[in-house]
Parts: structure tokens; sequence; C-alpha cells
């Protein structure tokens, strides 16, 4: 167990940033059923950002200045992509994001340019070492910012008034609407928190492992989390984005000495095995079927 | 003049033509009733007075919607409500995953936190069933539940002129005298102007002063409840039978252009 | 555009058009080189600093050594952003669009391209190189026109292996890969290799190109304990993460890595635990003032308004291939050879020109050049310095 309990915290520091991406990704999802396949280049932005505050302000404060900047890019995505095309057929808002995250790649590079950038500076060391088990301290970073930030947007979305406004439009937009709930304005800002959440994922990438063009690659990690979470779901993205972290580690621990690479197939092979057992995935909402 | 409606016309996807100079008024406190068979325009005149054409692919291709007076042919939701207008529309819009008490903070987001929880005390007073069953889903409610609740919530935006789309739909007949009972007590009450739109004529016909007939996008008739009651056509067709449908209806314009 | 300067062109001009006859005809007929690079994607700055290398290469060619016996050579520019389809649509676009007797060279992209091109560039007998040193590419039988101008990645292995043989008899060893051509290349021959010189494999992982979290990695390389880890098939990503873990986790192995890890960036980017990383690397560092190449072109960029500050290791390589290669193509003109067959012929016989000093020499074995140096890698100094001299692999 000493020796397999490494991997699952580093499973678990890296599911905490799945969990975050999954979540602002299912937001979106849920509350504009737009598959946001730009969620990799939300990451990317907001580690860019993160960069480049940091070149002028300390990293804990360069951190946080990142998320208002980011919340403000999820505002424009939104209204410039998004909304004018809501309501069209579903392909197109498709392309309309795969478009995005292209445009989105593209600009990146050019505004700061292909090579990996290390942060200036570091968060403090908060690694420790009991007896033989190693904490690292990107993981206890990772654990110690996206847990709360996660486990409070879930609470917010249950229990604030804003949170049952967009639980609400996710549902039935027209009906909110008729009661004059400012739907759009209230959307765009489900967009700033998707953004915001993807940037505080890519904060802490960028601060353990450098920004360059590659970290898009983790957008790619969000399809199987959110699928396994139940497409639906923004607590069973959650959850999920935890799940995938600790089977990659007991995958790396156990499968990747008889099968090199096979870590790196793991989560759509899970996806899989979960969408034959629970279509919905884990947490997926049943359809109330009542008249 | 509370609400107006002026030679409307209302198209959908550019073709459909749904309204063909619609006219109509609601005065101060006063409730008035819309009747008409299926597919008569009914439902597109709430959108349009509601400014929800857009989200139908709908759009007003001439007349006008006056509110208070003012022009709100063309103004957006939030900005109608905001004026005083709140529209119920068909197939009971609630949010069925949400609790009661969910769906009332949602109907309720303008109001502060004080005048929301005294909004939502009134409210279960006034329906307890609903009362007792104020955490479960929406989507769970019975009918009868879930139209109390959509007054309900109707009321937590405050408005001045109701507009309610086909309440008695699918409820048992105890049931659609209730509601009927309701909005009018309500109407009493708080001095509320009523537009409802029903296809249960005889239901509808309790409670308003005034009646127009629609179809086929068009006002067919326009007069107080009374002669409403007394025109052997509206009797005959809206009220005489219960069964009458959509084919025997449209029988009624025939005669009345032939008169 | 200043004043000045613009009237300083216009003068070029008009000189230009005093000399119109003897220049017009070579304008009308350059030497081209095409070069495929991934100016995109995850490999962009290094193939970023290797356009550089060709560019500078090639107008030091045109102004300096006065072109191809007269003619001037022609830089043509593709991306392929690391992309095997996107590379072969670039490379058929060059061929479709130039002269066979006026396109005489092609450099390519990554060990996956070009093996997909190799079989058509031998059918072509298009003379070829590549930013790959894989070993199959190094085939004259299979590929007369392919050159590798380094030595292979197993050349590369061949000689960290012999370094660990001196620091350690019976090392254990462990390797870390990307899970890509690059990656996989030299893998079997280490294996092999090792077993032969009496050193133990003890472990193998296999990695994406790129990842962001090394912790896995170094968790199974400590359970595995190896007195070496060799790491091949990443780009500077990979290693500094790999690095910084390790010694977090209190992993006391000697790191090595080959050409493609020998840059600066990598010292820069691992911080201290950069300290002692051994790396294979055939060129000469830009701060290797010695060398008369690192003079010539500091100097040249000066003259022309290029920054003079530290180039990357991609951007020599860049330049040891395009001079070689306009050596190549000038010895055939003055044989009157001018043609593909030409260069691929004079290539062959390169062994007495060694690029300023860029490589230890041009002479290809087997089509590639088996001799390396290993370089430590030193904190303090910022650098890898040198600590051995040219090793020779065949």
């Amino acid at each position: 167990m000493s020796d397999l309990l490494p991997y699952l915290i580093g499973g678990l520091a890296n599911g905490a940033l799945y969990g975050l991406l999954a979540l602002g990704f299912v937001l979106v999802y849920r509350a504009t059923s737009v598959v946001n396949f730009a969620i990799g280049e939300f990451l990317l932005v907001g580690a860019y950002l993160t960069y480049t505050f940091a070149l002028f302000l300390p990293l804990p404060l360069a951190m946080l200045a990142a998320l208002p900047a980011a919340f403000l890019f999820g505002i424009i995505v939104e209204r410039g992509f998004v909304r004018p095309l809501l309501g069209r057929n579903v392909v197109a808002v498709i392309m309309a994001t795969i478009g995005l995250a292209s445009t989105l790649d593209g600009g990146a590079q050019l505004v700061w340019g292909p090579d990996l950038k290390y942060l200036p500076g570091s968060l403090p060391n908060l690694g420790f070492q009991t007896g033989e088990i190693f904490v690292s301290s990107r993981a206890v970073w990772n654990l110690l910012l996206a847990l709360p930030l996660g486990l409070g947007l879930l609470w917010l979305l249950r229990r604030s008034r804003y949170g049952i406004l967009v639980r609400a439009i996710s549902e039935r937009e027209v009906a909110a609407l008729a009661l004059g709930i400012p739907t759009a304005r209230i959307l765009a800002g489900v967009w700033g928190v998707s953004a915001l959440l993807a940037t505080l994922a890519g904060a802490l990438l960028a601060v353990a492992s450098g920004v360059g063009p590659n970290l898009v690659f983790l957008g790619l990690k969000v399809f199987p989390v959110a699928i396994l979470g139940g497409l639906d779901s923004v607590g069973g993205a959650l959850l999920a984005g935890f799940i995938l972290g600790i089977l990659e580690a007991l995958s790396q621990r156990y499968l990747e000495t008889v099968l090199p690479g096979f870590t790196e197939a793991l989560p759509f092979l899970v996806v899989l095995l979960v969408l034959l057992v629970r279509p919905y995935g884990l947490l997926g909402e049943r359809q109330i079927e009542r008249v | 003049m509370i609400l107006s409606v002026e030679n409307l016309k209302v198209v959908y996807r550019g073709v459909i033509l749904a309204l063909d100079g619609v006219s109509l008024e609601v005065r101060e406190g006063e409730a008035v009733a819309l009747l008409g068979p299926n597919g008569a325009g009914k439902s597109s005149l709430v959108r349009a007075v509601a400014g929800l054409l857009p989200k139908f692919e709908g759009r007003v291709l001439d007349g006008h919607v006056r509110l208070f007076g003012e022009e709100a042919t063309h103004l957006d939701p939030v900005r109608i409500t905001g004026l005083g207008l709140t529209a119920v529309l068909e197939g009971r819009p609630l949010f069925r995953y949400l609790t009661p008490v969910e769906n009332l903070v949602a109907a309720g987001h303008r109001l502060s936190p004080r005048e929301l929880r005294e909004g939502m005390d009134e409210v279960f007073t006034r329906f307890p069933r609903l009362y007792e069953r104020r955490h479960e889903q929406a989507g769970y409610l019975s009918g009868g539940e879930q139209q109390m609740l959509l007054i309900g919530m109707a009321l937590l935006t405050r408005p001045r002129v109701l507009v309610v789309d086909e309440p008695s739909l699918g409820l048992a007949p105890k049931l659609v005298e209730e509601v009927m009972h309701t909005l009018d007590a309500l109407r009493r009450e708080k001095g509320l102007s009523l537009l409802l739109v029903e296809q249960n004529a005889r239901a509808a016909l309790a409670i308003v002063d005034r009646v127009y007939v629609m179809e086929r996008g068009r006002v067919v008739f326009e007069g107080d409840a009374q002669s409403a009651q007394e025109d052997q056509d509206v009797m005959e067709f809206y009220l005489g039978k219960e069964e009458v449908g959509f084919r025997q209806a449209r029988r009624y314009r025939r005669r009345k252009r032939w008169v | 555009m200043k004043r000045r300067e613009f009237l300083r062109k216009l003068g070029v001009g008009s000189l230009a058009a005093l000399g119109m006859p003897y220049f017009a005809t070579a304008q009308a007929k350059p030497v081209k080189l095409a070069v495929l690079l991934p100016l995109t994607g995850p490999f962009a700055f290094a193939g970023n600093a290797g356009r550089e290398g060709f560019v500078d290469g090639v107008d030091y060619v045109n102004e300096v050594q006065g072109g191809i016996s007269g003619r001037k050579l022609e830089l043509i520019v593709e991306d392929t952003g690391y992309d095997v389809a996107k590379g072969t649509a670039a490379f058929n676009r060059v061929i479709a669009r130039e002269r066979p007797d006026e396109l005489l060279f092609v450099y390519g992209d990554s060990t996956g391209l070009s093996k997909a091109l190799a079989p058509e560039i031998a059918r072509m007998g298009l003379p070829y190189s590549a930013t790959s040193f894989a070993n199959e590419l190094a085939d004259p039988k299979t590929y007369p026109t392919i050159f590798v101008f380094g030595p292979t990645y197993n050349d590369m292995m061949e000689a960290l292996l012999r370094q660990i043989r001196l620091q350690k008899g019976r090392a254990k060893i462990a390797l870390v890969y990307s899970n890509t051509e690059f990656g996989r290349d030299p893998i079997p021959y280490v294996k092999e290799r090792a077993k032969a010189l009496g050193m133990e494999v003890v472990h193998e992982e296999v990695t994406p190109p790129a990842f962001t979290d090394a912790t896995p990695v170094v968790l199974n390389l400590r359970r595995a304990n190896p007195d070496f880890v060799i790491l091949q098939g990443y780009a500077l990503s990979a290693e500094p993460l790999i690095l910084r873990a390790a010694r977090e986790q209190g992993l006391q192995a000697q790191f090595m890595g080959t050409y493609y890890s020998a840059e600066l960036a990598l010292i820069q980017r691992a911080g201290p635990t950069a300290e002692g990383f051994i790396v294979t690397y055939h060129n000469a560092y830009w701060y290797d003032t010695l060398v008369p190449a690192v003079e010539e072109m500091r100097k040249f960029r000066q003259r022309k308004g290029r920054d003079t500050s530290y180039r990357p290791t991609y951007y020599m390589g860049s330049l040891a291939v395009a001079l070689a290669v306009a050596e190549a193509m000038r010895r055939a003109a003055g044989a009157g050879k001018l043609t593909r067959a030409g260069v691929v012929e004079y290539l062959e016989k390169l062994g007495d020109y060694n690029g300023l000093g860029l490589q230890r020499s041009y002479q290809f074995v087997n089509h590639r050049l088996p001799y390396t140096k290993l370089y430590r890698a030193s904190v303090k100094d910022g650098r890898f310095n040198a600590i051995t001299d040219w090793i020779k692999l065949a």
C-alpha cells in the first residue's frame, strides 16, 4: 500500500484538474447544449493569461488576476461565437467551437510563440514526506485549490439563487424567458465561469510544468471524464475527474509495465465500458417521464 | 389601456402566417377570454405579446403591441415582464427538475430576499398541497398541483396583467373549475388584468368580462361574456357541445361570412 | 523604411542593374533547396530555429560564397505542423510545383514523415535529408538518395552506452521514451546492445510525446531503481518535468538524452535539476567561438542586422546541412553534373569538408555521419560542456 499510495495521490491531483475542466465543460453543455470542443483551448489561454500576469505580478496574484480575465474571455467567446449560433442546428454550433479551437490555437501561438514557457517564480513548496510516502507540492496545490472551488461551485449551483436560475434556464430556456429571467446574461456568465475553471486548471499546470501549445491535449481528457460522469451532471463531472485520475494512476502502477503506453488509451476504454453499462454515465439524470 | 394589440401579423420561418391582422384589448382590471379552436393562432398571440416569438422562429410582420400605452412590439421578454406583463405559456412551463421552492425562487428572481420569502409564504398559504411537496421535483407533482405552482410563479413576477395559455388542458373538470376559481379570486384580490386563452370556453366564460373568438389567425367574434353566451353561433360551437372539434368549428366561420 | 535605408537599397538596385547581363541568366535558373519544417505544432520552436539556420545558410551561400557557381540558391520553406499528412501534402506540393532540374535537395521533418516519403524519394532519385536521425533512413541500398547529417539514434545510444560502461560496469538502465516513431526508433538496438555489454535494462516507460505530470514516471523509475535513465523521443518539453520530479522525489540515477535534448533551454527549464544531464551532440554550440562557423555566422548576422544572441542547436544543425549541401552542389556544378544524381554523388565524396567546423567531417558511412561528442549540463555555466572528444561510432 505504501507503494501504491504515491501513485494514488498523484492520480487524485491530476483528477482534480480533470474535474475542474470537465465541470466547466458540463456546465456549458447543460446550460446551452453546446459541446465546447474548444475547452482545451480555454485551458491553454488561461495558462497563458496566468503566465502573462506572472511577468508583472507575484505568482499568487497573477493566478488570482487571471481568473476575472478568464471570466471576461469566456463572456467574449459566448457573445462572439456562440450566441449568434444558438438555436441553429447542433452541427453548426459544434463546427463553430471546432473553428474557435483552431483560432485560439493559432492565436495563442501568434501571441505567445511556440516555445514552452516557464513561469517566473513558483508557489510556496507544500510538498512533504511522511515515512516512505512523498507528496509533491503540485499535488497539494492542485487539491487545495481545485477541490474547494469545485465543491463550492456545486454548492452554489444547488443552493444559491444564481445557481437555481442557471438550472432553470438549462432545463427550459423559454419558460425562464417568459418569467423575465435575463437568460442571455446568465448564460454568458456560465461561459465565463467555465473559462474561469479551465483557467485555474491551466494555471496549476503552468505553475507545475510550464505553458506550451501542447497543454491543449489535456482538453481531450474532458470528453471521457464528462461522459463518465454523465454529460448533464455537474457533480458527476467532478467525481469522474477524480475517478479517472485514480484509474490512470492504477494503470501506471500495474499495467504500464505489461502494456507500455496503455494508460493513454485508458480513459476512452473506461468510457466505452461505462456507456455499455450505464448509458447516462455515473450521475446522469433520469428523464422525468410523466404527463 | 393595459394591453392593446393592433392589426398584428405574425409569421413563422418567414412563410407560415399565424396571425393575420389581429386586434384586441385588455383594460385595467378586466378579465378577457380568447377562445378558439386548435391552430387558431391563440398561442401565437401569447408569444407575440410576451416577446417570445424569436424563440419560436417567428416574428411580427406588421401591427403593434402596446403595453400600458407604450410600444412593446419588439421588446424582449425581460423588458416586457419588467413592465408588468407575465405570460404563462401552454404546456405547463415549469422547471420539472427543480423543486417547487426552487421554481418559485427562479420566478421571483427580481424580488429582494425578504419579498421573495413573503411571496413564497403567500403562495404556500394559498396552495397548502404545494407546501407539503415543496422539496420534491416539480415534474412529479400532479397536473393540478403543477398548475397551482405555475400560478404561484406567475404571481412572484409581480404582474399587472397576466396572460394564461390553456390552464385547463389535461385537467379533470373539477380541477379546471378550481383553477378558474383561483384565477378569478387572484384577479379580484390583486386588481390584475387577465387575458385567459382557452379552448374550454365554458370554463373561461364563467370568470371573464369580455370575449374574443379567433379562428385561422383572425378575430371572428368580439363581445362581452353575456353577449357571447347569447350569440347562437358561439354558443353552438364553443359552449353547446363539448365535443365541438376543429372541422365543425370552421363551419362557424363560413356561416358567419354568409350572414 | 527610413529614407537613408531606402536610398541605400536603391543604390544596391542600380548596381545590380549594371551587372544585369550576368545576373539575369543567373536569376533565370536558380538551384532550389526545399525544407519542410514543423513551424507550428509541438515542435514549432525547433522548426523555427531550424528555418532560421536554413535562411542564414542560404543567404550566406548566395552573398558570401557567390551562390552555386554563379547560380542563385533558392530556399523554399513549407510548414508540416509535425504532422505526417500535412507534411506529405507539403512535399507533394513542392514536387508538383518545382522542376526536377532545379529542385535538387529536400530537407524534411520527423521520422514518421521521412519513413512515409522514403520510397517515393528513392523512386524520384531526389537527394533528401530530415530532422530525423532514424536508423532506417541511413540505408543507401534501399534509399540511395537519403542522407542523415549526423549519427543515427542508434549511434547516439551506442555513444551513451559506451559512456555508461566507462562509468559503471554492470549498470542497471531504464529507458523512458515517447510513443512516437522518434521515441521508439533506437529502443530495440539499445536493449540488444545493453545486453551484449553486460548491462541490464530494468525498466521501460512509454509515454505520450508531451505530458504534464511526471509523477507516475518517476514513481515507476524509483521502484526499478536504475543507475542510468536514458530519455528518447522528447524535445525539451518532457525532460525538464522528469528531471524535476526525479530530484524532488529523491531519485539518484544519472539521466541521459540524445541530440534533441541537447539544447540550452533544457537547462533553463529544468533549473538546478539539470545538473549533470548527459547528452549526445554533433554540431558546434553557438558559444563555441573557436569554431570558424560560429565566428563567421556571428559576423554575418551582425552585417545583416540580425540578432547575434545565442542560436539554438536546431539552428546549428540546419546551418550544417545547408552549407554541406551547397558545397556538394558547387562541386557537382564544377564537374558539370549539377543534377539530383550529381548532388548525391558529391555528397558521398564530401569527406574532406567540415562545414567551417560545424561537423567533424562529412565523411558519410552508410549515408550517416557516425561521430558525436558527449556533453554534460552545467547549471552554473548555463551550458553543456563537452566531456569527450569525437567518438567514432562506425
